[in-house]
């Protein structure tokens, strides 16, 4: 297990970690494709499944 | 977040065979109601409250509880992304700004619109962005998920 999970928020620590977005990856190469669970059905998709038939719009986040 | 307004901007823009997707991250300020994931059913548990208070309309997709898919695309707790069809990345916005992601959108489907007849050829640039701060909203989420989230956020603060 890593700390990815905090169990608390220390801003010092985890904003902003802008170097981890700013420099992976561009505008103009491939989106990395991953598995996920979608949270209705219960089945595993790929990412890559929304920009199949036309562009897709991938909002991040969280409850807290 | 703007949940709601981003649900606004995908249903306006479903008809043009754009789909839309929030991603379900490691929970951005933990607290005695919301705790850190230890396992997908923590995972599950709270992004279906987050459901559930929101009324999200987008489908909701569960990354791992290590955050693999978040973590390759940055970490950052509220990003948008817009991948063109066949997967090249157009846009990546550090934040969720509704208009933002709009105009970006807007852009590159009309460039691609006209770019053979106007002889278009894209180029990469960056730009200064700006969103709408709701901070009511964002100290009630923090309320929302216990004393902690607050006492993290504002340690400086005495009741």
């Amino acid at each position: 297990m890593t700390d990815y999970n905090y169990k608390d928020f220390e801003m010092a620590r985890e904003m902003p970690p802008f170097d981890e977005f700013r420099n992976k990856l561009f505008v103009g190469e491939k989106a990395p494709d991953f598995p996920l669970e979608d949270l209705t059905t219960g089945e595993t998709v790929q990412l890559s499944s929304l920009w199949k038939k036309g562009p897709a719009i991938i909002e991040f986040g969280s409850f807290t | 977040m703007a949940t709601a307004a981003m649900d606004d901007l995908a249903a306006r823009l479903a008809d043009r065979t754009v789909s839309s997707a929030f991603i379900y991250t490691r929970e951005a300020h933990p607290g005695e109601n919301y705790r850190h994931h230890t396992t997908m059913d923590d995972k599950r548990a709270n992004a279906k409250a987050y459901q559930e208070h929101s009324s999200v309309q987008r489908p909701i997709l569960l990354d791992t509880v290590e955050g693999d898919c978040h973590q390759a695309y940055g970490i950052l707790p509220n990003m948008t992304w817009i991948i063109g069809r066949g997967g090249i990345i157009i846009y990546k916005g550090a934040w969720t700004g509704v208009e933002d992601v709009e105009q970006a959108f807007d852009a590159y489907m009309d460039g691609k619109d006209r770019q053979i007849k106007d002889q278009l050829v894209p180029f990469y640039s960056e730009r200064f962005s700006w969103r709408t701060r709701n901070e009511e909203g964002f100290n009630e989420g923090l309320v929302r998920a216990g004393p902690q989230a607050v006492s993290d956020f504002f340690p400086d603060k005495k009741d």
